[in-house]
């Protein structure tokens, strides 16, 4: 059983299910630190829609214990919307989710990437049912302690024009494609 | 059946207190789990075959994501005051690799209270994890927007 298929079977969720279980066959349609565009704002294509089954896999791995993360039913009758209440991290699955290779966050599935810091502002909760727009630009790219960093802004917004949250995340990347390649084919 | 906590009040709250502690033990599992839930599949974490070949962090073992770490210290908030503690910011720096066997304990304290008016007070906590051997894996600042007592000054 290759890796891929190993975690096909763990997908417990329809995104789980569709997303591409084999994370190193695309990694050539990963823009590279030195190719990666900054500044230029622009929409990411589709919408995340937030269904109660993410969120739900989200908080149980983490082993949340608060019913209203992990009971729907309890969440009903307390939560208010009526709905599981959403971690603010979730973004992570959010942002991975709207990356396409070849796009201009797609370096955040550069094999050999590590993560150094990350910073999520919630001006409102995302909520179960949100249809989430994904504004994404490269914010900024240095160079710290002789390693390439590079920053994405992505402002999520909801179905009613709202923006939700905003979030920045950094990775350290390979410097060059060459050191991408000998990750991605290790 | 479990119920919710009750979210403290901000103006009930003390700078230097700490909140209970939080402890996991990271397994390849929960890796696993988090990294489908986060669609975040890289093989750092999620391949041993590929780590033990690639070794990004110097280790043959997978190591746990970084946004995992993020996810826990904020969690240890959920756990003392429940999931509608209404986090804010959530700022995470990410120190050391985590190795899958590593056993995580998660420190949070109340570094500052803003009673604000209007409604608007929230409290920062500085929230550390620490390995087994005493070593900080990662640090955060997490605002949390707060109710205020009734009758409390504006």
């Amino acid at each position: 059983m290759t890796n891929a298929q190993r975690l096909a079977a763990l997908a417990t969720t329809r995104k789980q299910r569709e997303f591409d279980h084999d994370f190193l066959a695309s990694w050539e349609g990963c823009i590279t630190w030195e190719d990666a565009p900054i500044g230029q704002p622009a929409v990411l294509p589709g919408e995340f829609v937030v269904e109660e089954e993410d969120v739900l896999a989200y908080n149980r791995a983490l082993g949340e214990t608060d019913p209203l993360f992990i009971d729907p039913g309890y969440a009903r009758e307390h939560a208010p919307g009526g709905k599981i209440l959403v971690h603010p991290v979730f973004v992570t699955a959010i942002a991975f989710w709207m990356t396409r290779p070849g796009n201009a966050l797609s370096w955040i599935k550069t094999p050999g990437a590590r993560n150094p810091f990350q910073h999520v502002r919630v001006r409102e909760r995302i909520a179960v049912g949100d249809r989430l727009t994904v504004i994404h630009e490269n914010s900024d790219r240095f160079v710290r302690r002789g390693k390439p960093y590079i920053t994405a802004h992505i402002v999520l917004r909801d179905q009613r024009g709202v923006e939700k949250v905003e979030f920045w995340g950094t990775l350290i990347l390979p410097p060059a494609r060459d050191d991408v390649r000998r990750f991605a084919t290790a | 059946m479990a119920t919710s906590p009750s979210l403290p009040f901000l103006d009930d709250l003390q700078t230097g207190v700490m909140l209970p502690e939080l402890t996991y033990k990271v397994t390849q599992d929960l890796v696993d789990a988090y990294g489908m839930a986060s669609l975040d599949l890289n093989p750092v974490h999620m391949d041993p075959a590929w780590c033990e070949r690639a070794r990004v962090f110097g280790t043959p073992l997978p190591v746990a994501h970084g946004m995992m770490s993020m996810s826990f210290m904020a969690s240890a908030i959920y756990r003392a005051w429940g999931a509608l503690a209404d986090i804010a910011r959530v700022e995470s720096k990410f120190t050391k690799p985590c190795p899958i066997g590593t056993t995580v304990t998660v420190r949070a304290m109340v570094r500052d209270t803003h009673p604000l008016g209007s409604g608007n007070g929230y409290v920062t906590l500085t929230v550390e994890a620490i390995d087994q051997a005493n070593e900080v894996i990662g640090v955060s600042e997490i605002d949390v927007r707060l109710p205020r007592l009734p009758g409390a000054k504006p």
